[in-house]
């Protein structure tokens, strides 16, 4: 197997120096982290590691930074004074590692010419075991150090533990070359070193080291800005939900219909959704609220928070003003009428002979004025609600300041509320239309001399008497004739109901993606891509020599799509089962009443 | 000289009956005797491809769907594609194809024919000629069996009715009966649960040299019509109102199992009479040894391999005299009776009698013997000199 | 010669045809010599069958036309049924009754129960078929009264036999017409009557049919002579057709059957499925 050695192509030695980093699980890979230039106390040396050594390493993998090897740069090399007498040969037996590294770069040249790799035997000597090739990968330490591994399903500690306790399935070289960066950044803390040698060996007392921080710590004015007032921040958020909390949490909402009606209402499902969210966000960090919860995800929660709220009073400071309100409230009552006024037109010619069908006209009749009188109680039920219209409207407008999912969410059941109507004829019309289907497979069974046995669960045969075949026979007749006219009805109040269902299911599909969106990852996707890593791609840059292979490793932004799939936010309220076709068209058939599906929960009867 | 022989039907393994097993031991056999076997079938829901069973024997499962009743659809020609590539590549000198209810084995014996390969056609099945169904499938057998150059039936009844429907020559059918595995039906006491198939019946004390008291009937068939599902109904009618020591235990599964159980409810059977529903084929042999007689009522049968097995386990057997039944077995291991209710009880009942006399014939002795008339390596051996008839015919 | 069994080898090779070969066959055994004058007096089966369809649509017609008042067709359907009634127990002498256990009473309530539920449900049943076209419901009935002529049992054993078919196809047609007439005391009245004729009468006939023979073949020309001189009343070429469907089911197709058994060429063997004779239906359902 090759040898891989990454090695950051900013700190390419001019001079000949110690190459400090950690070996990366149990493969034959080195990860440089930084070059420490001559000359170097060993024992400040392993002081300054000693105090560098990441404190919350994960026990499965030893991340620690230790000394790996040396690079020489040829036609540089500089025998150290002989009063130290360190030699580069010594160094290994002072610093002792299991492995030693000898990397030969010719001055000038970004390839190096040769890598030994020198293995340390049960006696202490270090013998030259050198694969036949090895790997040397120039990495951008900068880009590598702030970017976010998201190749694997999952990136923090917790289930790479799981991953590598199962020994035949190791984490990635990849993902333990990003978390050795990561565990490791205290070495990139202390300030760079002196040029003059003088200065040095006078203080006598600093390493001289050389990474991407080289000028010094970077960092964003606004990120470090961010971090201080999150605090504050918290408490203040904190304190607001535990005023709120008790509206939720409540236990009067255990008694009977109140847990269904919340159930039916998407109103209170949307608000309960978004106070589990500023739960999440602003719960103190040492609770461990499932799934756990990253800074980035805290940002895309409250970003689509923020996004949410500010459609909310954009769509408010377009409507109020213009007196868009006051012309809803008025359009509703003439909408109603309107709706109304076309299903009786509808039930009329139902009563008719609609499309040319025979229907019984005395059950159509019947039927039709049946439904007719229903249409005359909602509207006066409806005339009695318009006075209370506008100011419901107008308070509940001010909702949307928590935003235009909220104020979707009320328009679902401002429509649920509107269609009632439609809702009581389907379920009158299915009610019936099931009544028939069953009497009729029941004495069908009744002619074949079977029964159905609701003990046994299974169709029995049975002896029945003569008055029961002739009664059978009589119904049977009176059943199968009036069947196309219930079942037209029915057909008709059940594509109304889909259709109103159908308009409920976009809008709830658009809460769902609001709800949704991460919109801070994609924002960060698409603004600066490398902070989110897809993967890495390697192109070849020269081959010096036979046994090395020099390689520039380049990271892959993650696609967009991969980006939506994997922070996608997860709403625990609005589920959405999209329903089997089939199976949709077998409940119809058979007169069960069609659940909406875009409902979790227990939904409607 | 061996063969590469190609062994083609709808029904093989994971399904299990008759058929399948009969391909399936003579396939092994065979391979033994040192020929190439292969085994030619439909996909089984996943399962499509190639696979390997035991000494290597490969099987195809050609892509095929089934239609009706297991088999294929019988369009001819949507399987020609797949045979001629099995054939071309499996070098196949004689295609054997099985059982006149597979529509892959007549589209095969047909591209057989076509193709110049020697086939053999072995029926399992007994036909009538008067009803609808009977007179098409006769018309597609004399077909298929136009092109087939030899014939194996598993009866003496069986061959004058192949002959008859098919219009063949009697002399170019061969009478090679089914055999059972011995080794694997034998009498003593079931490996599994020992209690499991066993009614211990404490109150009615009996000779203690048998494991409960009672005599236990099984009956283990698929319940459809052909199998006389009515008259079993019937028999367990009256033999449980006339006799209050016999017990039942009936396994298999199927369209008529309504009328066993609605029979149960009726006469409030639920101690006497066990329906045991579908049995794995492991399973049958620890059923069999928990029993003392085995019962047929097949209103037709070419063979019956049940019969046999039951044998082989010791059992003794009444069964209604139709089909090939009455040549199976001797007449002192095999009662048999008309199809009527009152001839079957009768001839039960004289069994049961014999059994509690201790006059019946001893287990190990019945095992041995049927173990001496039926073997499947004799079987194979006799397929054998068909197939080596055919291809001498064949070359001459 | 070798014996026929499979667990002895006899040293023959397997392809071997012995002398006994095919020795069970058997050819034509249940081809029945058929008499024609039998043939002929059995086929009166069929001939009342028809005749009560006739006689059915016969009254339809009258009530339709307004000829027939449904008082006077509901009281003589009545008394005729009450009269039937009470053949039926005398026949025998009372032997039936007491083999199936059903007292006066119950016969009673199913009389009552039945006649109140259709008195009932007679308007309603007036206007199931009041928005379908005359043709559909003409086409219909045709349909149906074929149906219950082809299902019903006229006591031979055949797959095809479906009593309880056969009396829905004939109710169902017995709707269809009486849904058309005019009132509905009516339809009250057609529905009372196809059920006397379609589901009572033909308990009576089989019983008649089994005490004697000569009151078998009575019956059968009383049908064809009512019926052939109602039609020759309502429609003279109905009674012209009707007297030459009867001609060629009496006589020309028992003539045919008879000479068509000449051609019969059956195979029976041990091959056969097995026959159930036993009455399986105590055990069964």
């Amino acid at each position: 197997m090759a040898a891989k050695v990454y090695f950051p192509s900013c700190c390419l030695p001019a001079q000949s120096a110690v190459l400090l980093g950690c070996k990366l699980g149990r493969r034959d890979s080195f990860l440089v982290l930084a070059t420490m230039s001559f000359p170097f106390t060993p024992n400040r040396v392993k002081s300054f590691l000693a105090s560098v050594a990441p404190r919350d390493t994960p026990p499965w993998c030893d991340f620690r930074p230790e000394v790996l090897g040396i690079c020489n740069v040829s036609a540089d090399w500089r025998v150290l004074d002989d009063e130290s007498s360190l030699t580069a040969h010594s160094l290994c037996k002072i610093f002792n590692g299991e492995a030693w590294l000898e990397v030969e770069l010719h001055a000038g040249s970004t390839s190096p010419s040769s890598c030994n790799i020198y293995r340390r035997d049960t006696n202490g000597h270090y013998n030259l075991r050198s694969p036949r090739t090895v790997v040397f990968a120039h990495y951008n330490q900068r880009e590598a150090v702030t970017v976010r591994w998201l190749a694997e399903d999952s990136s923090d500690f917790t289930s790479m533990e799981e991953q590598t306790a199962d020994v035949t399935k190791e984490p990635s070289e990849m993902a333990l070359f990003f978390t050795a960066l990561s565990c490791n950044e205290q070495i990139f803390l202390p300030p760079p070193c002196e040029d003059d040698l003088e200065e040095k060996q006078s203080t006598g007392s600093s390493v001289c080291l050389r990474h991407w921080q080289d000028a010094g710590p970077e960092g964003s004015i606004v990120v470090e800005l961010g971090k201080a007032a999150c605090r504050p921040i918290r408490r203040v958020g904190a304190w607001f939900l535990a005023l709120v909390a008790p509206l939720f949490i409540c236990r009067l909402w255990t008694i009977a219909p109140l847990p269904w009606i919340g159930d039916c209402l998407s109103t209170w499902l949307q608000l309960h959704h978004q106070h589990d969210r500023l739960r999440v966000v602003f719960s103190p960090p040492v609770v461990k609220v499932p799934p756990r919860l990253t800074p980035p995800r805290c940002a895309d929660m409250i970003c689509s928070m923020l996004l949410d709220s500010l459609l909310g009073l954009l769509l408010i400071s377009h409507i109020y003003p213009h007196g868009h309100l006051e012309a809803a409230t008025d359009a509703l009552p003439v909408f109603t009428q309107a709706v109304a006024g076309h299903l009786q037109e509808l039930l009329q010619w139902l009563m008719g002979a609609p499309a040319g069908l025979k229907l019984n006209s005395t059950l159509a009749c019947t039927l039709g004025r049946f439904f007719l009188y229903h249409i005359h109680l909602w509207l006066s039920y409806v005339s009695m609600l318009v006075p209370y219209v506008g100011p419901v409207l107008w308070y509940g407008g001010l909702l949307a300041t928590l935003g235009v999912s909220l104020l979707l969410s009320m328009l679902i059941d401002i429509t649920s509320l509107l269609t009632v109507h439609v809702y009581c004829f389907y379920v009158y019309a299915a009610r019936l239309y099931r009544l028939q289907v069953c009497g009729l497979s029941s004495l069908w069974r009744l002619f074949r001399g079977k029964k159905w046995n609701v003990l046994r669960h299974r169709v029995d045969s049975c002896q029945y008497d003569v008055d029961q075949l002739f009664l059978g026979t009589l119904l049977f007749t009176i059943l199968l004739f009036l069947l196309p006219t219930t079942a037209l009805f029915y057909l008709v109040f059940t594509l109304l109901r889909l259709m109103v269902i159908g308009g409920q299911v976009v809008l709830s599909r658009t809460i769902w993606l609001i709800n949704g969106l991460p919109v801070f990852s994609l924002v960060q996707r698409l603004l600066c891509g490398y902070n989110l890593a897809g993967g890495v791609e390697f192109e070849v840059l020269t081959q010096t020599s036979k046994s090395i292979l020099n390689v520039s490793m380049q990271i892959q932004p993650l696609s967009v799509w991969a980006v939506l799939r994997r922070f996608w936010l997860p709403s625990r309220v609005m589920v959405h089962r999209s329903p089997n076709p089939t199976q949709l068209v077998a409940t119809i058939l058979s007169g069960e009443l069609v659940q909406p599906w875009y409902r979790g929960g227990s939904g409607w009867g | 000289m061996p063969h590469s022989i190609c062994m083609v039907s709808d029904f093989f393994h994971p399904n299990a009956g008759g058929v399948e097993s009969h391909v399936y031991q003579l396939s092994q056999c065979l391979v033994e005797r040192g020929h190439r076997v292969v085994v030619v079938t439909h996909a089984y829901g996943d399962r499509a491809g190639i696979r390997y069973l035991t000494n290597g024997l490969r099987v195809y499962y050609l892509p095929l769907r089934p239609m009706y009743n297991q088999a294929t659809a019988p369009t001819l020609f949507h399987s020609l594609a797949l045979l001629r590539c099995v054939f071309i590549r499996e070098h196949v000198t004689v295609v054997h194809a099985h059982s006149a209810f597979s529509s892959l084995a007549h589209d095969a014996l047909f591209h057989a024919a076509s193709f110049g390969l020697a086939s053999i056609f072995t029926d399992h099945s007994l036909f009538g000629f008067a009803d609808v169904s009977s007179v098409l499938t006769n018309a597609l057998l004399r077909a298929s069996l136009g092109g087939a150059t030899r014939a194996i039936c598993v009866s003496h009844t069986g061959r004058e009715n192949t002959a008859l429907r098919a219009a063949m020559p009697p002399g170019r059918i061969s009478v090679i009966p089914n055999a059972v595995d011995a080794t694997r039906f034998t009498p003593g006491p079931p490996t599994g649960n020992p209690d499991s198939t066993c009614h211990d019946r404490a109150h009615l004390p009996r000779s203690v040299d048998r494991r409960c008291a009672g005599v236990t009937v099984v009956i283990i068939s698929r319940l459809v019509y052909r199998k006389g599902v009515d008259l079993l109904a019937g028999v367990l009618a009256q033999l449980a109102a006339t006799r209050s020591d016999l017990n039942f235990v009936i396994g298999g599964e199927g369209p008529k199992r309504i009328v066993l159980e609605e029979l149960r409810e009726q006469h409030c059977l639920h101690d006497r009479v066990t329906l045991l529903g579908a049995l794995d084929h492991r399973q049958v042999r620890d059923v069999l040894v928990g029993g003392d007689i085995f019962l047929n009522t097949s209103l037709t049968e070419a063979f019956c391999m049940a019969i046999v097995e039951a044998a082989s386990c010791g059992l003794q057997v009444v069964s209604t005299h139709v089909g090939g039944v009455p040549e199976v077995l001797p007449p002192d291991l095999l009662t048999l009776c008309k199809p009527t209710v009152r001839d079957l009880c009768a001839g039960v009942i004289a069994a049961a009698d014999r059994l509690l006399a201790g006059k019946a014939p001893d287990r190990a002795t019945t095992h041995a013997r049927v173990r001496d008339f039926y073997d499947w390596r004799d079987v194979a051996s006799r397929t054998e000199k068909v197939s080596n008839d055919d291809s001498s015919q064949n070359d001459n | 010669m070798a014996r026929k069994v499979l667990y002895e080898r006899s040293g023959l090779p397997d392809n071997h045809v012995s002398r006994n070969f095919l020795e069970t066959l058997r050819r034509n055994v249940r081809v029945r010599k058929y008499s024609y004058w039998s043939v002929v007096y059995e086929s009166g089966v069929v001939t009342q069958q028809l005749g009560s369809v006739c006689i059915f649509v016969l009254c339809w017609w009258l009530m339709e036309t307004g000829t027939l008042v449904p008082s006077q067709l509901f009281t003589s359907s009545l008394a005729l049924s009450f009269l039937g009634y009470y053949l039926y127990d005398v026949i025998d002498g009372g032997t039936g009754r007491r083999c199936s256990g059903r007292t006066r009473l119950a016969d009673l309530k199913s009389v009552l129960i039945f006649l109140s539920f259709t008195y009932g449900l007679s308007p309603l049943l007036k206007t199931l078929t009041e928005t379908i076209s005359t043709d559909t419901i003409y086409a219909m009935t045709t349909f149906m009264l074929l149906g219950h002529l082809l299902f019903f049992d006229y006591g031979a054993n055949a797959a095809i036999v479906s009593s309880g078919l056969s009396l829905n196809m004939a109710l169902f047609a017995s709707v269809c017409l009486a849904s058309r007439l005019a009132g509905p005391l009516h339809t009250f009245t057609l529905i009372t009557f196809a059920c006397e004729l379609f589901a009572l009468w033909p308990l009576l006939q089989k019983k008649l049919k089994k005490q004697s023979t000569g009151c078998h073949g009575m019956l059968t020309v009383l049908f064809a002579v009512v019926v052939v001189t109602a039609l020759a009343m309502v429609a003279p070429a109905c009674a012209a057709l009707a007297i030459v469907l009867l001609f060629l089911l009496s006589f020309l197709i028992p003539l045919w059957l008879v000479k068509l058994q000449l051609y019969k060429d059956n195979i029976h063997g041990p091959w056969d499925e097995a026959e159930i004779k036993d009455d399986l239906s105590g055990v069964l359902h």
